[in-house]
């Protein structure tokens, strides 16, 4: 390990090699996703898969796999025997990270297509069926390579291409739960007939308790608009509909949470980090919010924004949604 | 066959509330038998597993014992950082030796049974400011013209919740002793759990909540540091070294490195810390 002194800066790794993983998968059972993507287990089934970490579905093409990684290497000025694959099993709430697989790429030829993620022991993160854990591939500077010039990684652990998957239980999948508005239960909450939506959160805590603790909300649709939106005519009117609801959904949990928020902070403990609330139906928000490659900080600032300018965020969800974009096909082709 | 107990937030909270009702100062919340009226409460998990010796209640009481007394020889009412080292040995070795499996201590029920029972005693006394602001919350509501609580007053979470209720392991006093342990590795060098003086917000901070903490090479490499008075680095400096191994870590695959590699990176970013907290005294 250096022990020069130097300031964080970004270093640059060639196209080629930051893609080299982009189209790994992470399978378990039938179930497979691609990076940044998450798989759902129930709790029963969670401790008895052995997820698998797959190059490539054939030896053909995991031949073909290895030749461009060894490329992908060469364009980066990299000997093979200065790079690794590292994959890691990651579960927060038990503060672990085990390292199941490493592989220096000069012995590329015994990478196999498939990663078992168990093997003697399984990692804490895989035995985790309450709070899943985080999957993460690298490919890492293998040892501490001075000849490097500057602006390329130089010391050892350093990665140069790196993706990750989730893995939890499928009690965290559904943010909500969708009901019929009928005239008897559209009379039980006091909502006129012609109310379209109405989204009903038990206790506003619950927005930020882990989703297999609280009540998840309920979104009450009026029957027959939701008929009609399943019905297969109409299909751009549909799709704006959805849109409009799902942006309903997370506008109004966002409104709800920062009126919560405001009133435990006052006088209270709630310091809100996002690490606290990560499994909730805020966290999976502000998750969604962030988009796929989000940084903890990105996170953070997002659930300080959500708190802090609610009606600014609310707005900027319809932007995650390209809702404009959405509006003005549906307006133009009508 | 092993049963490992669990209870949820919720019942947490009534358990914990009754017996705050029956309080009037802190030493009325000490409990000779935390776990009499938990039972009922209470659920539990079967796991099969090698048979033991001494069943995982016997295993938790006589731990408890030991706990408890630990927070009875610090003399005064508060029991400080360096009590909830010491008793967080006790604990990680007790669940240890009772086996509990790894899917167990990810169940958050496990965490907040333990708080109301075996963990109560010392729970109360380690976060005394939250369930004394209670206790006085009871009494100013008795107190106040006409006697009831406001709805704000009824609906919002106790403030002591946050150190009972396993949800959020980094605040649940049984879930954050256990897990100041998994961090420093295990066993091995147990008494660094205790080492670093008004190491609360060190732990808190800079170990539980962040993820290099996941690392027991860069954890016990902070720690050696921050207990010894030659390299003891004040709140505004060790915030700095935070900030870098933070960056540092963006780009780094923590677990990758050794822990003799680990150390190194530690002891850079120390130097560079107490290079600035000199410059920060002069």
């Amino acid at each position: 390990m250096s022990t020069e002194s130097r300031d964080h800066r970004p270093f640059v790794v060639d196209a080629s090699l930051e893609s080299t993983l982009s189209r790994v998968k992470l399978r378990c059972g039938d179930q497979h996703c691609l990076p940044n993507g998450r798989i759902s287990l129930s709790r029963a089934s969670f401790l008895h898969y052995t997820p698998i970490l797959e190059f490539a579905d054939d030896e053909t093409r995991m031949t073909e796999y290895r030749r461009t990684l060894r490329e992908a290497l060469a364009n980066s000025g990299l000997a093979p025997a200065l790079a690794s694959i590292v994959v890691s099993v990651r579960s927060g709430y038990l503060k672990s990270t085990d390292v199941v697989y490493r592989l220096t790429l000069d012995e590329l030829e015994r990478l196999p297509s498939n990663i078992p993620l168990v093997t003697a022991d399984r990692p804490a993160g895989l035995a985790a069926p309450h709070h899943g854990c985080d999957i993460t591939a690298s490919i890492v500077l293998a040892r501490d390579n001075d000849g490097q010039e500057p602006s390329r990684p130089r010391a050892k652990g350093y990665w140069m291409t790196q993706v990750s998957f989730s893995l939890n239980n499928d009690d965290h999948t559904r943010l909500y739960q969708i009901r019929k508005l009928t005239p008897e239960t559209r009379g039980e909450r006091g909502l006129g007939a012609d109310v379209t939506k109405y989204l009903e959160v038990s206790d506003s805590k619950d927005l930020v308790a882990p989703l297999d603790e609280g009540t998840i909300p309920i979104l009450w649709l009026d029957e027959e608009v939701a008929d009609a939106v399943d019905s297969p005519v109409n299909n751009s009117v549909s799709s704006l509909v959805q849109y409009d609801l799902a942006i309903y959904f997370l506008q109004e949990c966002v409104r709800q949470f920062a009126t919560y928020a405001q009133h435990e902070t006052e006088g209270t403990y709630h310091e809100w980090n996002i690490q606290d609330i990560k499994q909730s139906v805020m966290g999976e928000i502000i998750r969604l919010a962030a988009g796929r490659d989000a940084t903890d900080e990105a996170l953070q600032n997002l659930l300080e924004s959500a708190q802090s300018e609610p009606e600014k965020f609310c707005a900027n969800l319809e932007d995650m949604y390209e809702l404009r974009r959405e509006l003005l096909r549906v307006l133009r082709s009508a | 066959m092993n049963n490992y107990p669990l209870l949820t937030s919720q019942a947490a909270q009534q358990i914990a509330s009754h017996r705050l009702e029956t309080a009037s100062v802190l030493e009325d919340l000490h409990l000779a038998d935390p776990t009499a009226d938990v039972i009922e409460h209470q659920s539990s998990i079967e796991v099969a597993g090698p048979e033991q010796d001494m069943g995982v209640h016997d295993i938790l009481t006589r731990c408890q014992a030991k706990i408890d007394s630990i927070a009875s020889n610090a003399g005064t009412l508060e029991v400080t950082d360096v009590h909830e080292g010491q008793a967080a040995v006790l604990l990680y070795d007790c669940i240890t030796n009772a086996c509990v499996p790894m899917h167990v201590l990810d169940d958050h029920r496990f965490w907040t049974h333990l708080s109301v029972t075996y963990l109560w005693n010392f729970t109360t006394r380690r976060q005394s400011q939250a369930f004394l602001k209670h206790l006085d919350t009871h009494q100013s509501v008795a107190e106040a013209p006409g006697g009831a609580a406001t709805s704000t007053e009824r609906s919002a979470t106790p403030g002591y919740m946050r150190y009972i209720d396993g949800n959020n392991s980094r605040h649940c006093v049984a879930a954050r002793m256990y897990l100041r342990m998994k961090c420093l590795g295990g066993g091995d060098e147990a008494e660094l759990a205790y080492a670093v003086k008004r190491g609360a917000d060190f732990w808190q901070s800079h170990i539980l909540r962040v993820k290099q903490g996941e690392h027991p090479g860069i954890v016990r490499a902070m720690v050696r540091r921050q207990a010894n008075d030659d390299t003891y680095l004040e709140t505004e400096p060790l915030r700095e070294f935070a900030k870098w191994l933070n960056l540092e870590s963006r780009n780094l695959e923590l677990g990758f490195l050794d822990p003799t590699e680990q150390e190194a990176l530690v002891e850079r970013l120390w130097r560079r810390a107490l290079d600035y907290q000199a410059k920060f005294k002069s």
